[in-house]
Formats: C-alpha cells, structure tokens, sequence
C-alpha cells in the first residue's frame, strides 16, 4: 500500500512540476498589469481579456500568425513531399547502407544551427531572397529534412518487404504500390512526422528571425521583441505566448494517440 | 532510382556545412568595414586558437551538459520506475507531465523570465522565502543566471526524458521479472538487477538526445539571459551567434563553427564507442 502511495505522489508531484510554471503563464496572460506586478504575488481573482485586445491591436498579430502558418505549413509539405519518397526508398535499401546513411543525417542534427543558418544566410544575402516566406520556408526544408527523413524511414522499415510486393502482384505498378498502399499504411507515422515539422517550424526562432523583414516574420520570432529595455508588457508577452502555444497544443493534442507508437518506438530500436 | 533519391539526400545534409567549410576560408562579412570575402585561407583557424571567449564558451556549455542532463535523466528515471502509466488516471496526467516539451525554447524562456524577473516574479519570491535568493536579481548574477537556464533546461527536459523511459519500461517482456519474484528478490533488487539493465537501451537514447540538444542550445538561453550577466551564460550557440551575426564576422563564425561540428563528431564518436554493447570485456 505504501509503494502506490509513493507512485501517486511521485506522478502528482511531477504534474504539479509541469503545469504549475504553464498555468502560470496562463494566469498572467489573463491579469491586468497591476496583478502582475503586485509584491508580493498573489493569485487575485481579476481576469481580463485586456492584453491580448492590445495586443492584437499594437503588434498586427494578424500579420504574424499568418506568416507563422504559411511558413510552418509550407515547410511541412514542402519537407514531406521531398521526404517521403526518400525514406521509402531509403527504408528499402540494405541494412548497412541504410543504417550509415541514417546515422550521417541524425548527425546533422547535432550541432548549433548556427551551421545551417549561417551559410544559408550568405547563401540568401547574395541571391536576394531574404525576406520572402518562400525562402524561409526553403530554408526550414533543409533544416527538418534529415530528423523527417529519419523519423519516416524508421516507419517505413516496419513494414513488411511482401507488401510492396504484394501490392504489385495485385496490378500495381510500382508507383502505384506506392500510391494506393503503403502510404495509407503509412498514415500514422506521416502524421507524426507532419506534426513534428510543422511543431518545429512553428517554433523557430533562429531561421526565422535571421531571415525575414518586420513584413515577413513569424509569431515565434517576434516574441522576445516585445521585452524591451524600457517597460516590458508583461501581460501582452505572456498573451503573445498563449497564442504562439495554443497551436501547437492542439496538435499534439490531435495526435497524442500515434506519438507512443511512432516516435518512440523508432528511436528505441535504433538503440 | 535509390542512387539518385540517397543522392539528393545526402547532398541536402552536406550543402550547409561544405559552405560552411568554404566560409571558413574567406574574410567574408557584411558589416565590417573593408571586408571583400577574400580567400585567406587558414587564418580564421588559427585565430580561434588564441580565442578565450570560445574556450570559455565551450567550457560553460560542457558544465551546463554536466549538470543539466544527469538531472534530467535522474528525474526521468524516477518517473518511469514510479508511475503506473495503465490506469485511467496515470494515462491523462501523462500529456499533462509531457506539456514542457512541445513549448518553443522561445516560450521556455520567456515563462522563466517571467517567473525570474527579480521585481514581481514568483519563483524569486519563492526562492527568497526559502532564503536561498538574498539579492533582488536571480538572473542578473552569474551563479545566479547559470542555474536557471539550467533549471529551465531540468524543467523542460526531465518531462521528455520520463516519457522515453516510462514507454520502454512499460515495453520490457514479464518474464525476467517473474522469475526474479519467483526467486525471492525483493523490489529494489529487482530494479536494480532487471529494470535498469533492460532499460539501457532507452538511457542511451535519452542521453545523447539531451547532450546533442544541451549543445545546439540557443533559444530560452537567448530570452532568458542573452548571454549575460556579460559573457556568463554565453554557451557555444551563442557565442556562434554573436560572432556571426552581431559582430557580423561571418567568415570567422564559419571557422569556429565548422571546429565545433568537428568536436561534436569526435565526442559523438567517443561516447557510442565506449558503450557500444559489442565493446567491453564483458560483451556477449
């Protein structure tokens, strides 16, 4: 009896560790400026909606939020067109070769973005394409390729080999098998690897603020502007970030039943 | 067909840092004064020898590493051995524990900001009324600043670290476990003979997500302290950062860059050699 108890506090208490600093945000998104900067702080009970009307109102958020989603939903098209072919056919290579080729593209992923984002800066410097949506949205491709690339591949190496055969011995050409096979078999793991990408645009800061214009730039990028030297709105900062947020929440909310199958189970049986 | 698609694919991965290499080669910078992007071939290398600020940044981000991620493992570890993820009420708290990590680094650290600031914010009003805070500003000291980006690394990554373990756990066959009961061994026994050893796979995998991710570290860090108080909380993204694009000295920052990428492959290397299963004495 003891042991659950222990298992009930160790759970509690980590929820407790996760939300409380969230719902704090929350809270303060909600309050006036008075009841965020009273000291000492309290929970007081007057809600307003006040800072997210300024805020929509002083920093065109509506401007902001449709960059973030032509951008993050350009990046996930963009690297799933590209890289779904590659990991199913990348998922069909022998183990080594595969496995090389897998090990090369998580490697990538390892160092400071800094490696992506400076040559990728001169590279758009010269051909003139900062502060288009389309270049950032290039430049996120080349950034979430190789971790989709691998995700995918690990999903499409579950796959038994007999279905693309299968399909094909049914009529379909190989494309075909492709088509109208695997890739509805593939839904899950696409899924997950759709949302981890638009997650990861949605979320950048780097890319995003080295490569776009005040006309361009994203929700996300945007953001830490707000904290200035002077007199920071609190109230509209944690109100930007409550709409930065929700979207992404959803998401994982939307997918929540595929993360434990795909994601993880791929990255443990690499190991 | 699979040549030209393993191709394209590795050629996109290469690209940026074989510019990157070629940068490194060149004076380029777009805001200093007499700079063409002329070749000068080694120079840049050879600068970062006698950089202090890089070393100290390289060392700061090791420290930072060292401290932040066997916490995060640690707690992760609690988590998994002690929730029971089957029941109902386990199954809704786990998006609830899992909710730090889909935040932006940007979200992160403005939150932490928030509850640091050293005016109003509630977690320096906790941690004075702890008498752990004695001046008015946590983040404004250097001790003080490091420990909370490491906190908000603990904070955000932990969460991360709980779920991968709790999955494999909840995925190790009954068998092993059986037996040991059968055998008389007592809970903790079990832990530490089945459970851990079985769940070193998933370890592995935690580790070097966190340490490969403690390195790439920039966003919350940025928002939080921007380096400060002076180069304090400066890690190696950062310092990256600063020479390429505040400073402008894109050739330079491509030299240090490409030295970091070189480091990080070495340490990668290092570390999955070391605990490969196949090495050791002991290897079956």
């Amino acid at each position: 009896m003891r042991g659950r108890a222990v298992q009930w506090l160790v759970m509690l208490g980590f929820a407790a560790w996760s939300a409380l600093p969230i719902a704090w945000l929350f809270l303060t998104a909600f309050r006036p400026r008075s009841a965020i900067t009273a000291v000492p702080p309290r929970v007081t009970s007057d809600l307003t909606l006040q800072n997210f009307v300024r805020l929509f109102s002083e920093h065109d958020m509506e401007r902001l939020l449709r960059n973030s989603v032509a951008t993050a939903l350009g990046t996930t098209l963009a690297t799933l067109s590209v890289g779904l072919p590659c990991a199913f056919f990348l998922s069909q290579a022998k183990s080594r070769l595969r496995d090389n080729v897998l090990l090369f593209l998580l490697s990538t992923k390892m160092v400071p973005l800094v490696a992506v984002s400076l040559p990728l800066f001169v590279l758009f410097t010269e051909l003139g394409l900062r502060g288009s949506i389309m270049g950032l949205v290039l430049a996120q491709c080349v950034a979430s390729l190789p971790f989709a690339v691998w995700l995918l591949t690990w999903y499409f190496a579950d796959f038994p080999a007999e279905i693309h055969w299968a399909a094909q011995l049914d009529g379909h050409t190989r494309g075909g098998a492709l088509w109208r096979v695997v890739i509805p078999m593939a839904a899950p793991g696409t899924a997950v690897a759709a949302a981890f990408t638009f997650i990861l645009a949605w979320n950048d800061y780097m890319l995003a603020t080295l490569l776009t214009t005040m006309r361009t730039r994203p929700l996300t990028a945007e953001l830490p502007l707000l904290v200035t030297q002077g007199i920071t709105q609190w109230g509209q900062l944690a109100a930007g970030t409550v709409v930065a947020v929700v979207p992404v929440a959803l998401l994982v909310f939307a997918i929540r039943g595929h993360l434990a199958e795909g994601a993880v189970s791929g990255a443990l049986k690499k190991a | 067909m699979l040549g030209a698609v393993l191709g394209a694919m590795v050629l996109i991965a290469v690209l940026p840092f074989a510019l990157t290499a070629y940068y490194a080669t060149t004076d380029l910078s777009y805001s200093l004064p007499g700079r063409e992007g002329s070749f000068v071939g080694m120079e840049n290398f050879a600068r970062s020898v006698g950089d202090e600020r890089f070393f100290r940044s390289l060392l700061l981000t090791l420290q930072f590493t060292a401290v932040a991620v066997p916490m995060e493992l640690a707690l992760g570890l609690a988590v998994a051995l002690a929730v029971p993820a089957s029941t109902r009420v386990g199954r809704f708290l786990l998006p609830v524990i899992g909710a730090p990590v889909m935040l932006s680094g940007i979200a992160v650290g403005l939150l932490w900001r928030l509850l640091l600031n050293g005016d109003f914010g509630a977690g320096v009003h906790i941690l004075r009324a702890a008498g752990i805070a004695e001046s008015s500003s946590v983040l404004g000291t250097p001790l003080g600043a490091f420990l909370s980006i490491v906190a908000a690394d603990v904070w955000q990554w932990a969460p991360f670290c709980a779920l991968v373990l709790l999955a494999a756990r909840v995925s190790l066959p009954e068998t092993p476990f059986l037996a040991a009961r059968l055998d008389g061994a007592r809970p903790w026994e079990i832990i530490r003979d089945v459970t851990l050893p079985s769940l070193k796979p998933a370890l592995l995998v935690c580790l070097l997500f966190r340490v490969t991710d403690c390195v790439r570290e920039f966003d919350k860090v940025v928002v939080m302290t921007n380096g400060g108080p002076g180069s304090h909380t400066e890690l190696v993204s950062l310092y990256l950062w600063n020479v390429s694009f505040v400073q402008g000295d894109l050739g330079y920052g491509a030299a240090v860059t490409i030295l970091v990428y070189l480091l990080v492959l070495l340490g990668v290397n290092l570390v999955l050699f070391a605990v490969r299963p196949g090495a050791g004495r002991y290897a079956r």
